[in-house]
């Protein structure tokens, strides 16, 4: 039947694609972020900003996207309607290779991650809300189809591979009645599973003078104090 | 809009089983002059001069599938003949005898009775199956224009397809000769294993040879010179996006090809000198969607395939892209544009970075939400709401501000830093739409900063640097 000989050149392909398509294990990461997970950002993993005031979280998230935009890959925001296109521009996500997924509901939500895990490098989402056996069955299946997730406001039934924390430290150019914002100091850590599981911390203007990510101090690792 | 030139009479084979693509190619090299690999096992070449030779299309045929059938290592052979390779494809596919020729001038009757499912877009396959189309002559009854507006370049290509006008639309040029890339071996190669990370570097370095230049190969001709001063060559057809990677797999296969044949076929010598030639070059910006086959080489087009496929699925205008815009607001500089209108595979205008009449210093906030969308308030020392005169002259320092969802009681934060008002006046010659308002960025002592619009008594937050 053509058709199934159709399914079988596609097959065929299929399979040799994934002998020849790029099978790199990390994405690129901006320099003064590589800190955080001693590197590049690796595919497949659960990347979780954690919600607490005063955050840096959306510019850290658009921050880590942006290497992997600017090489060409396709970064999706989903569910994250309010996503600053003006600061994502500025901290280098090439907006060429931004698409915003708006979802109104979990089933459009697991649509889509069921759509997109996989076929694009990269998903940024916010507001993520699933059950325990969703979250389970969408980190096995980002570990096994090498997508990695950054996820804002989002709390993981299963333990996130890293999770990062990012408070602002200072604002830098707003006065009592004059000024305007111009640099926030932001202190990160991250911790995670595994080979992340050293604490790390890191110190960069988010934004500096450019509107970009800079690093505010060489980096200090700090030691794991962990209960025996 | 569609070319109307009549692609050319093409034969496509496949065979199974196959290890590498040198037995074929040798067998298929008795018959004709110019054969074209398109993978592993499958193979093109334009069909007229051989037919002729042969007495006809059915007759060449008849002769190449015996020849073919004998070849070792072919399980089964599938032959066909068309106008153009996609015709040529699907008529390969055939139940029955094995090959069949689609005569002259009759492809696009021939497809009208082919499933749908032969156009590999699953998106756009799976939309159409719900609107009752079942067949490629059912889609071809659609107009090209609805076809267009609904699915955009990858409908229009759909249908080019369907109808049976194939491929190339941008004819490849002919490649200038010195494009070529070559490299000597000084101990004579006699397995790929010895030169696996030459033959990549070698390919990236044409990739990035013809990507400098925009261009990328559209016929690579690998050609191997042995100690003995034997040469050998082959032309692989090169579809879809073209990375460095597909490159180095098709010389590493082609090189396993003349390597791993018994003794009797394989090079005397070993190799000694190996060059990529391109023939034909189309450019790069120009993305050649090939609705078969080897575009599931390039995860940029697999993601936009996911994207095709999910906005088909989902609200339309649910997915967006950004788009340069200009203007003063925050929220309005990039505009999103429903992803189904855009050509994602084209690459867009850089955003003029041009500076606009008051607009907000850097940095930008990496949250912005819509006009009016969250509530705000926001009160002096005695407790009283903030608020601008006419003159724009602020009543008193804000103290404390509270935002929509955080309780009247508990959820007051205080003001660390603040700056503003900064008035605007927005389309002052537009009566109606005349919109009067004033700007303040307020950080508070959370450590979250602000920018928040009072308009007629109302505080809002119109943006967060978060």
């Amino acid at each position: 039947m053509g058709l199934a000989k159709h399914q079988a050149v596609l097959q065929h392909l299929q399979e040799l694609d994934g002998v020849v398509s790029p099978k790199g294990t990390h994405l690129p990461l901006l320099e003064p972020l590589q800190p955080l997970f001693g590197g590049d950002l690796p595919k497949g993993w659960v990347v979780s900003l954690a919600a607490q005031a005063g955050s840096a979280n959306s510019s850290l998230a658009l921050a880590l996207a942006a290497a992997t935009t600017a090489q060409g890959s396709w970064v999706v925001a989903l569910g994250w309607p309010s996503l600053g296109l003006v600061a994502a521009h500025n901290l280098g996500v090439n907006l060429n290779r931004l698409v915003i997924a708006d979802v109104s509901s979990s089933e459009e939500t697991l649509l889509a991650l069921d759509i997109l895990v996989g076929s694009v490098e990269l998903i940024m989402v916010n507001n993520l809300r699933l059950n325990g056996r969703e979250h389970r069955h969408l980190t096995s299946r980002l570990r096994t189809r090498g997508t990695t997730l950054i996820s804002v406001n989002t709390s993981w039934h299963t333990t996130p591979d890293i999770t990062l924390w990012a408070s602002t430290l200072s604002w830098e150019g707003l006065g009592n009645g004059h000024g305007h914002l111009r640099l926030r100091r932001v202190n990160i850590r991250s911790r995670g599973r595994r080979k992340a599981s050293q604490e790390r911390s890191v110190q960069v203007w988010l934004p500096g003078p450019e509107g970009k990510v800079e690093s505010a101090s060489s980096p200090v690792p700090v030691t794991s104090l962990r209960a025996i | 809009m569609l070319a109307t030139a009549l692609p050319t009479r093409t034969t496509v084979i496949w065979c199974s089983g196959l290890d590498h693509n040198e037995e074929v190619l040798e067998t298929l090299g008795r018959y004709v002059a110019e054969i074209e690999v398109l993978s592993l096992g499958t193979f093109r070449f334009a069909t007229i001069g051989p037919a002729r030779y042969f007495g006809g299309e059915e007759a060449f045929l008849a002769t190449l599938f015996t020849a073919l059938v004998e070849t070792p290592g072919v399980q089964t052979v599938r032959i066909g003949t068309a106008d153009g390779l996609f015709s040529a494809l699907v008529a390969s596919s055939q139940p029955g005898s094995g090959s069949l020729v689609v005569p002259r001038g009759t492809s696009p009757k021939f497809l009208a009775s082919q499933p749908i499912d032969w156009l590999a877009s699953s998106g756009l396959v799976s939309t159409l199956k719900l609107l009752g189309i079942e067949t490629l002559g059912d889609f071809t009854s659609l107009s090209l224009k609805d076809v267009v507006t609904r699915f955009g370049l990858e409908g229009q290509q759909a249908y080019q397809l369907a109808s049976g006008q194939d491929e190339e639309t941008i004819k490849p040029t002919l490649a200038p000769s010195d494009e070529s890339v070559a490299v000597n071996f000084e101990v004579p190669v006699n397995q790929v294993e010895q030169v696996i990370f030459i033959v990549k570097s070698l390919a990236e370095e044409l990739h990035e040879k013809l990507s400098k230049q925009f261009m990328q190969c559209a016929l690579l001709s690998i050609q191997a010179e042995t100690e003995y001063g034997e040469t050998l060559s082959r032309q692989w057809r090169q579809s879809g996006l073209i990375s460095s990677k597909v490159l180095s797999s098709q010389v590493r296969w082609q090189l396993e090809g003349w390597l791993s044949q018994p003794a009797n076929k394989r090079p005397h010598g070993g190799i000694t000198r190996l060059v990529l030639m391109p023939l034909e070059l189309r450019p790069a910006s120009h993305y050649q969607a090939q609705l078969w086959g080897e575009e599931l080489f390039s995860p940029a087009h697999e993601a936009i395939k996911a994207f095709r496929r999910l906005s088909s699925l989902l609200e339309p205008a649910s997915l967006k892209v950004p788009q340069w815009r200009g203007g003063r607001d925050f929220g309005r500089q990039i505009s999103l544009v429903p992803l189904e209108h855009e050509d994602l595979t084209q690459p867009k205008a850089a955003p003029e970075q041009k500076p606009w009449p008051n607009q907000l210093p850097l940095p930008a906030p990496a949250t912005v939400y819509g006009r009016k969308t969250v509530q705000a308030w926001v009160v002096d020392r005695q407790g009283d709401p903030v608020a601008v005169s006419g003159r724009g002259m602020l009543s008193a320092p804000p103290h404390l501000v509270r935002v929509e969802g955080q309780t009247p009681k508990t959820g007051w934060s205080e003001v660390q830093s603040w700056a503003g008002p900064w008035p605007l006046s927005e389309r002052w010659w537009n009566y109606q739409n005349h919109r009067r308002y004033a700007r303040f960025q307020l950080v508070t002592t959370d450590g979250v900063a602000r920018l928040m619009v009072l308009e007629n008594g109302h505080w809002w937050v119109e943006a967060l640097y978060d």
